[in-house]
């Protein structure tokens, strides 16, 4: 029988094979389980229930809210990573010395671990015992990082501290490869700095921005380790983000089924995100 | 408009001297070529004048103005690029109109000048297109308009038609000849093209190894090169170099004599244009050759020669007396004895 496929396809089998057991088959089961009410503790009642769990994220509250935190993580995240990036990418373009020296110390916290960066920072903010709020408390400044009000803008933090270095990688990678002569131009034409930078630099580095805030953003959207090495997505609900969320019903609760169900919406919403923003791109490419 | 001068221009990069103390004057209202071969320093000095580069020593003036350390924008020069440097992302006319945005120019005129610049160049239908959309002619006419816009001091050009195909290059150089008449624009122009240079040339500019090797009007260059390099350079095909010794008004090499004037004594090497080489009847001939290849132009031929010495000669031949001159045949050849050029034996120095 294997003798009637093409010999192209026949060399694809093995991938096929491969792919099948590792993407698809997961891919398809789990779309399965969100149809159905599966928990792991109670297997035997296991039934279809349709859309059920898909509709009943709209009215659970604490699913809203997770989904805010998310976005508002994402966002101020990768917003923060990218202005800070692109202003180091611009001051490293211009160093003459030591270069390579400093992009080694710059890159650093990317080779850290994500969950040991969360319980690095986790001790280093502690109200208690932590060495940031000691020294702001010796100018007087009472600060609760972990507090209901600031905890998710702290996760923020400590993400724009581990991630930045990526964005300044992608972006000094994109300034360096730009074309000199347009900027030439601008010199012999009279733009001053600014001017070059918003009506130049920027729209000549545009198509490297868009993929730096993709795959950040991309990347923001796991957002898992700092959550669960410090605040276990307290305090209340201030830090849950759908990760978190999607661990704790699954893995916490066992509903399998209703895990299911929130990481699919978050994969719809993320889809939506990408093919958009890559809409634009191609079409401003043409 | 205004006249441009530099003053013992200097660059170097690091240990290299890419440019070495030049004098030169861009006269106002002219175009002057800057030509020579790869690495002769032409580009460097253009954007030192530009302002692009910093300058190692000397001056830079543009009418009265010492603009040596100035900024690029301060020294109100236009730019041609050799690859245009449009902004990719602007349309022709946002190209244009950049340099006046820059200089706070209102809305109304910048839209008047870009519009009559556009007219000049035979472009308007082209304003909104982007570069992408635009062929290689279209993009250096936007790149011509973006210059002429400003109404400069002075406009540069560096090597602006080396990206275009050899017709469009004949078309635009004829286009910058007028556009140059009608602006009475100053213009220093960086070509590696000789043909080019002396087309457009008010004053020619050879460039040899960072130095000036002779300065003049086009006719003048071709017909008294300053040295051996300069013949060599200007003028297509090349100059042929012999080697021999001159004495008594006579120049002798092997199988070869030429009455040279008697001032000219000792080691030296003729040089002879390939126009000046001719076929001739075996009573007046110079000397004899073997005709290796012919390459047919049309209205003439280019007769590539081997003397029983071994050197290779050119002859430009025109068609109607090709007929005598067979490939694989010795044929009989004279040089022009009213256009010899006689170098010294160096090459470095013209003796007559």
């Amino acid at each position: 029988m294997l003798r009637r496929i093409p010999i192209g396809y026949r060399f694809l089998t093995p991938l096929a094979v491969v792919f099948a057991a590792v993407f698809a088959y997961p891919f398809v089961y789990s779309l399965w389980l969100s149809l159905t009410n599966y928990t792991i503790t109670r297997r035997n009642e296991t039934r279809f229930v349709g859309i059920d769990q898909y509709t009943g994220l709209l009215d659970n509250d604490t699913y809203r809210q997770a989904l805010v935190n998310t976005f508002v993580f994402v966002l101020l995240a990768v917003s923060l990573e990218l202005l800070l990036g692109l202003a180091l990418a611009l001051c490293l373009q211009r160093q003459r010395w030591a270069r390579n020296v400093t992009r080694a110390f710059l890159l650093a916290p990317m080779f850290v671990t994500p969950i040991a960066v969360g319980l690095m920072f986790r001790f280093l903010l502690n109200q208690q015992i932590g060495v940031i709020p000691e020294i702001l408390g010796t100018f007087g400044l009472e600060i609760d990082f972990f507090g209901p009000d600031l905890a998710l803008f702290s996760m923020v933090a400590i993400d724009v501290w581990q991630w930045t270095p990526f964005m300044v990688l992608l972006l000094l990678a994109g300034l360096e490869s730009l074309p000199k002569q347009p900027f030439e131009a601008a010199r012999v034409d009279g733009a001053s700095r600014w001017l070059t930078f918003r009506s130049v630099t920027l729209p000549l580095l545009k198509p490297v921005i868009v993929v730096a805030v993709l795959l950040r953003a991309l990347d923001a959207f796991k957002v898992f380790e700092y959550v669960f090495a410090i605040t276990r997505g307290g305090p209340g609900t201030a830090t849950e983000t759908i990760q978190y969320q999607v661990y704790r019903t699954g893995i916490g609760f066992f509903r399998l089924g209703e895990a299911a169900a929130m990481a699919f919406v978050l994969v719809a919403v993320v889809l939506t995100i990408v093919v958009v923003l890559f809409r634009r791109l191609m079409r401003e490419a043409t | 408009m205004a006249e441009i001068r530099v003053e013992a221009l200097r660059k170097r990069f690091g240990e290299v001297t890419a440019v070495d103390d030049i004098d030169l004057v861009i006269a106002d209202g002219g175009i002057t070529v800057l030509v020579g071969p790869s690495g002769c320093g032409k580009t460097t000095t253009l954007r030192m004048i530009a302002g692009l580069e910093d300058v190692t020593g000397g001056r830079i003036l543009i009418g009265e103005r010492d603009v040596t350390s100035a900024e690029p924008k301060d020294r109100d020069l236009a730019m041609v690029f050799q690859n245009y440097a449009l902004y990719p992302h602007m349309t022709a006319f946002q190209n244009m109109a950049f340099a006046l945005k820059a200089r706070d120019t209102p809305h109304d005129e910048i839209r008047d000048r870009v519009m009559h610049a556009a007219e000049l160049l035979g472009i308007t239908d082209l304003l909104e297109r982007r570069p992408k959309a635009l062929s290689g002619g279209q993009q250096q006419r936007v790149a011509i308009g973006r210059a002429i816009v400003r109404q400069p001091a002075a406009f540069l050009f560096d090597e602006p038609l080396s990206n275009l195909d050899a017709k469009l290059r004949v078309e635009m150089r004829t286009e910058i000849l007028k556009l140059q008449k009608e602006l009475n624009a100053t213009i220093l122009y960086v070509t590696h093209d000789q043909e080019e240079a002396m087309t457009l040339a008010d004053e020619m500019v050879v460039m040899r190894a960072g130095a000036i090797a002779q300065q003049g009007p086009p006719r003048v260059v071709y017909a008294e090169p300053a040295s051996e390099f300069v013949g060599g350079f200007v003028g297509s095909p090349p100059m042929n170099v012999i080697a021999g010794e001159a004495s008594g008004g006579v120049f002798r090499a092997e199988g070869l004599e030429v009455p040279v004037p008697l001032t000219a004594a000792g080691p030296a090497r003729l040089g002879v244009r390939p126009e000046h080489l001719r076929p001739s009847g075996p009573g007046e001939a110079t000397l004899t050759a073997d005709v290796e290849v012919i390459e047919f132009l049309g209205s003439s031929g280019i007769v590539s020669l081997r003397r029983g010495n071994g050197d290779s000669l050119k002859a430009l031949v025109p068609a109607d007396a090709l007929e005598s001159v067979l490939p694989g045949a010795a044929c009989p050849f004279r040089i022009d004895p009213g256009h010899l050029h006689l170098f010294s034996a160096d090459g470095s120095a013209r003796l007559h």
